[in-house]
């Protein structure tokens, strides 16, 4: 399969960006900070930047300090700090990407804003190909009323518009990434249950479950060791295309203001602070932007040249 | 194969984009000259609401976009004029008794309804009536006349009636400014809070002609007003919530007029291309902005904490770089151009080294050293509501959660929409929320600080009881001398400047954007464009671009 995937130039690269964005993401305190990596002082050495990743950045003033040796971060911004005096800036030396309407740096809000993104999009897949293999796997191996049931489930949540859905349970709850993770991943494990029952029903009666059932294993262990694996390939497919609905779907309701709480970055909040600014500062629709736009893409083109290796039929 | 037509696809939705961007920059041609004495009748004007009206029936009003439409239907007894003093309205003239109990108040002979029936003095107090009636559950127009004498108020003939209160009110007559009288036998009979949402009959130059909820309302003059008639045919208020589609809709003329925000209008005001279409305006009204702190709420119901998170709003910041200076700094609950106004009381200026000494004296320091204060081990927690909507109001809300955070004060920021949001706020179930109030032309501000008027009787919803403020608030309400008045309202602003039941923050200028074609524009000084009279009445459409082309 790898060797068919391999075969597709532009998927390769939309791979290998998807793994730059999640190099990014995970590294974004490292990146983008206004506290130094590495720095010197009368207490002796320090990495003050590395602190974000035990709290957010507490914005708090840091006490003026003798620093006799500094490493800065790349982007020397941390993406909430304010700086009234350079808002929408255009992109510049000092800024790369341009400031916006609070003269926080964009660049490194959609650094920061990355780990939203990603982690909202692998999350939400997670929790959609969790519940749906589960209930994809119980329907297809036990047919019946446990199939009924969960097929009839399936049809009642596919027809409320996704969208819509969505907004109903996020507004229920106080927004948090965890709101949206959870409410993303509960309005969309529909294909990846219809994927699994149907690969369920095609393969429980094939000769290894057959010797599976024969040499007295339990339904949990033929579902969990035997047919699972076997039945998780097109799940995959599913949840490429999963991931980038999902980063989507978290622009679109931190764009609509229902997302991530204020002022945590997300591409799809500098886009919804950019609406004002549109006619006179174009960076802050462009670069959040081309980032949705690109890391989509990215996720599509993996999906689609996954979908491709897997089919036999293909070329 | 299907993947790069894919790519195709976007990116040529990206170009249409562009392409479609494009076209939006194309400039009005200017009009040609016309004597703005000569008035022109006739032609249609294209106003904006930013909410959807919630009902035709005035009594029912709950915003002043309700208001705005309703003023075309309906006429009010009396009307203010530009410098906000009483003039007539439906009533020609008017006398009060000495005791001050007792307002008489003949009515214009000529007056109708859109029925052609005429308006009678009987109408009037069946309006009063209805205002103070319980059932009608109209909670911001009853507070007006709570004083109301219902059995002593009586129609002396067809034309004159006399409306009687229990106690003396100075402000009484300005708020006959808002009965706008209904017909007793139309509004007499049926569902009086369900059956007039969506028709109206009333006394106003216009009549409704349709509207489509979430998108227009449209009225049309009468052909049988008993007034001067106005001179625009039909007014067409389009709903847009958000400033920048209105500013959008404004350069490509389908709207007249908006309210233009902040940071567009220091970019475009000076804009030789737009200004040829387009008439900027700038000018103070009686608006303005505060923090509401919960006074029930465990953490803000302590004064020491108010005015510490006070002392960390930047205000000069805020003036010189959200409102690029086109706001003023408040101190209390009246405007710098009101007489009521204390010009000695300070405003609170930017300090977060004494606001955090300010927070240890209220028992509330950085014990473990995370960070955040705390107070007996438990971290403060503090959360502000905000509305949807405007840039300036998030600019705000984010610049004074990153000021917070400084001295160790986490705030979380709620994004609400309007109806959820005033229903958390009236039920008293938050800590503080971010608002603006339009006042009133007398400065009387008994709803909002009286200790009698939490919800749901008045709008004290930040529970403020302050036994000093409630008598000289009620002082100030029966003085009809206005030097002694005066006197009583400086005592009260730097009592309420001193209590921070709210932490006042800036009155911010108007900025409108009209386009030329309508003339005759004037303002109101403390109102601005409308609600007063003529106001928008006197306007008129140009008449070389009355054919219009769109729809």
């Amino acid at each position: 399969m790898w060797r068919r995937f391999r075969r597709s130039r532009l998927a390769l690269t939309a791979l290998a960006y998807i793994a730059f964005m999640t190099f990014v993401a995970a590294l974004a305190p490292l990146l983008a900070n206004r506290k130094p990596l590495l720095a010197h002082g009368p207490s002796g050495w320090s990495f003050p930047a590395f602190a974000d990743y035990v709290t957010a950045d507490p914005d708090i003033d840091l006490p003026p300090r003798v620093e006799t040796f500094a490493l800065r971060a790349p982007i020397p911004y941390s993406p909430n700090s304010v700086d009234l005096p350079s808002r929408l800036d255009a992109p510049d030396r000092a800024h790369f990407f341009g400031t916006d309407d609070l003269g926080r740096d964009i660049l490194a809000r959609m650094i920061h804003g990355a780990r939203v993104s990603l982690t909202v999009g692998f999350f939400a897949t997670l929790i959609a190909v969790i519940v749906g293999s589960l209930l994809g796997a119980v329907a297809g191996y036990y047919g019946g009323f446990a199939d009924w049931l969960v097929s009839r489930t399936i049809e009642l949540v596919l027809c409320f518009p996704f969208l819509f859905l969505v907004l109903g349970i996020v507004a229920l709850f106080k927004p948090s990434l965890y709101t949206i993770m959870i409410a993303l991943g509960l309005t969309s494990w529909t294909h990846e249950a219809r994927y699994v029952r149907g690969e369920f029903l095609r393969i429980r009666d094939i000769d290894f479950a057959q010797a599976a059932r024969a040499s007295g294993a339990r339904d949990a262990r033929i579902i969990f060791r035997h047919l699972l694996p076997n039945a998780l390939a097109p799940v995959l497919v599913s949840a490429s295309f999963g991931v980038a609905a999902a980063i989507l779907t978290e622009s679109a309701l931190s764009f609509l203001g229902l997302g991530v709480p204020l002022p945590t970055a997300s591409w799809g909040s500098i886009l919804s602070a950019a609406h004002e600014h549109i006619d006179d500062a174009w960076w802050l629709v462009l670069f959040p932007g081309l980032a949705i736009f690109t890391t989509v893409a990215s996720f599509n083109l993996v999906g689609e040249r996954f979908r491709d290796a897997l089919d036999p039929r293909s070329e | 194969m299907r993947v790069s037509r894919r790519i195709l696809t976007l990116l040529f939705t990206i170009v249409l984009c562009l392409a479609c961007r494009r076209t939006e920059q194309r400039v009005q041609t200017p009009l040609p000259p016309v004597d703005d004495n000569q008035p022109v009748d006739g032609g249609t004007l294209y106003r904006r609401l930013d909410v959807d009206i919630a009902s035709f029936n005035p009594i029912l009003a709950s915003s002043r976009y309700d208001r705005y439409v309703q003023d075309y239907l309906f006429t009010s007894l009396i009307r203010l004029d530009q410098h906000l003093q009483p003039a007539p309205g439906l009533a020609t003239s008017w006398e009060i008794s000495d005791d001050g109990l007792l307002y008489t108040f003949h009515l214009n002979k000529k007056a109708t309804f859109s029925d052609h029936t005429p308006v009678r003095a009987s109408d009037v107090v069946f309006t009063l009536a209805k205002i103070v009636d319980p059932k009608s559950e109209a909670a911001q127009i009853a507070g007006e006349f709570d004083q109301l004498d219902l059995s002593k108020t009586r129609a002396v003939d067809d034309n004159t009636v006399v409306v009687a209160f229990r106690q003396p009110l100075a402000s009484q007559l300005d708020h006959f400014f808002d009965l706008l009288v209904l017909p007793e036998h139309v509004y007499g009979k049926g569902d009086f809070r369900n059956d007039f949402l969506a028709r109206a009959v009333g006394s106003g130059a216009y009549v409704v002609d349709h509207r489509v909820p979430g998108r227009e309302v449209v009225v049309t003059r009468r052909a049988d007003y008993w007034e001067d008639p106005p001179h625009v045919q039909r007014v067409v208020f389009k709903i847009i919530s958000d400033h920048t589609t209105a500013w959008n809709a404004l350069k490509r003329g389908e709207l007249d007029e908006t309210i233009v925000a902040s940071d567009t209008w220091l970019r475009e005001h000076n804009n030789p291309l737009l200004t040829k279409s387009i008439d900027f305006q700038r000018f103070y009204t009686r608006n303005y902005n505060y923090i509401a702190w919960n006074g029930r709420d465990p953490v803000v119901r302590d004064k020491r904490v108010r005015r510490a998170l006070a002392m960390c709003i930047p205000i000069d910041t805020v003036i010189n770089d959200i409102y690029h200076g086109t706001a003023r700094a408040m101190n209390g609950p009246f405007t710098p151009d009101e007489w009521a106004y204390n010009a000695a009381v300070p405003v609170i200026r930017y300090d977060p080294e004494g606001a955090k000494k300010l927070l240890a004296d209220a028992g509330w320091s950085d014990s473990n050293a995370d960070g955040v204060v705390d107070h007996n081990g438990a971290p403060m927690k503090l959360e502000m509501i905000i509305f949807a909507g405007s840039g300036a109001t998030f600019q705000f809300a984010q610049l004074v959660q990153s000021e917070f955070k400084k001295i160790g004060v986490p705030l979380t920021l709620t994004v609400l929409d309007g109806a959820a949001g005033i229903q958390r706020i009236l039920g008293g179930n938050y800590q503080a929320a971010y608002l603006s109030w339009d006042l009133d032309p007398d400065p009387d501000p008994f709803t909002l600080f009286h200790s009698s008027q939490f919800p749901p009787r008045g709008q004290n919803f930040v529970f403020y009881a302050n036994p000093e403020a409630d008598r000289l608030i009620e002082a100030g309400r029966r003085e009809i001398d206005q030097s002694k008045r005066k006197d009583i309202y400086y005592q009260l602003h730097a009592l309420l400047a001193d209590d921070q039941p709210y932490t006042w923050t800036v009155q911010s200028s108007a900025k409108w954007g009209i386009n030329k074609r309508v003339r005759g524009v004037t303002t109101s000084p403390g109102y601005g464009l409308f609600l007063w009279y003529p106001g928008p009445f006197g306007w008129w459409v140009h008449p070389g671009a009355q054919p219009s082309a769109r729809r």
